[in-house]
């Protein structure tokens, strides 16, 4: 991979071997531990502690135009991830855990407001949309836990005793990229795992008051302009007017 | 999501606060344990006018709620949910199953 000279990452909360472990996978520049963005015309990404990642919320006013959590324990550096946040305008890649325990798409969403993607009005759809692909993303895809589990009362405890026990699994170091286009038409969101997808043909198409589970993907449906999935479900874009 | 308990001869309030998802499973299973004392004929309300979010889990929990009420004769009603919530609700449909008050 060529490093390319504008993706620029800034160590917030972690030390320059965290820095330079993370720049080595290719697609980032390290600078100097302390330093600042100051040029807006080049991409600037922040390394955040997992202390951090889990309230970015103050960050956001920085200049940055994403957020990599450094996860302690990754065996190598998820490439995948890191390409997808170099592509995108924003990103987010944080680790299951952290995505399970911050409310991430409200972060989303306000950092897309606060950059004058979003109005006021659409930000609340966005919100829900993106909050029910990205706890697909944890839930179903890296946490591989199932939802047919729900639906009464002693299988939705199974349910979340089963999510429980795999978030203290190394499962819950896994990303969940989250990574943001947008132009005067339209946002684009792609929310990407790293789990075995799902078979495809089983996914509800209307929303079913009824239905005990499957209703994520029918409200995500209902409120976003197309939702498209690709490498067996694991990758989910969601397109939204702007 | 945190919640109160009100509770009155006939009437059961749980007044919800906060966010209701898919990470609320300990709490709600909690408030399903109101549902254990004898309350046949009781009437459960379930105050949402403290919610600022729900997902399709916090949907699940309530249609769980429902199911345990029909069981031991009890009316669910779900009153005052307002912006995101009163939103995902009309999305779900929910106020064909669901006795929903203002």
């Amino acid at each position: 991979m060529a490093v390319c000279p504008t993706s620029r990452l800034y160590a917030e909360g972690v030390d320059a071997e965290a820095l330079t472990k993370i720049a080595q996978a290719g697609v980032f520049q390290a600078t100097p531990v302390g330093s600042f963005p100051t040029d807006r015309t080049e991409k600037n990404y922040a390394l955040v502690s997992s202390d951090q990642a889990v309230n970015l919320f103050p960050l956001l006013a920085k200049p940055y135009d994403g957020f990599i959590e450094y996860i302690k324990g990754e065996d190598t550096i998820d490439e995948e991830s890191m390409l997808v946040m170099h592509g995108a305008m924003m990103g987010f890649s944080l680790s299951t855990a952290t995505a399970y325990q911050n409310d991430s798409a409200a972060l989303v969403s306000e950092a897309l407001l606060e950059r004058g993607v979003l109005s006021p009005m659409r930000k609340s759809d966005v919100e829900l949309a993106l909050h029910e692909a990205i706890s697909n993303a944890v839930v179903h895809g890296n946490l591989s836990v199932q939802s047919n589990m729900q639906g009464e009362l002693a299988k939705f405890a199974q349910f979340a005793q089963e999510l429980q026990n795999r978030m203290s699994s190394p499962d819950a170091l896994k990303r969940v990229d989250i990574a943001c286009t947008w132009d005067h038409e339209f946002l684009d969101v792609v929310i990407i795992d790293k789990g075995r997808g799902y078979d495809m043909s089983m996914l509800p198409r209307d929303v079913d008051p009824f239905a005990p589970a499957g209703r994520g993907l029918a409200i995500i449906r209902s409120l976003a302009l197309s939702m498209t999935v690709s490498q067996g479900g694991r990758i989910s874009t969601l397109r939204f007017l702007t | 999501m945190d919640y109160k308990v009100r509770k009155t001869d006939s009437t059961t309030e749980v007044l919800l606060s906060g966010r209701l998802t898919f990470t609320d499973h300990e709490q709600f299973r909690s408030v399903m344990a109101l549902f254990d004392e004898p309350i046949k004929g009781q009437r459960f309300v379930f105050d949402l006018s403290g919610l600022e979010f729900v997902d399709s889990s916090g949907l699940g929990m309530f249609l769980i709620a429902r199911d345990t009420a029909d069981r031991n004769d009890c009316q669910l009603v779900l009153r005052g949910a307002h912006n995101q919530v009163r939103r995902i609700l009309e999305i779900a449909k929910f106020g064909t199953i669901f006795n929903i008050e203002d």
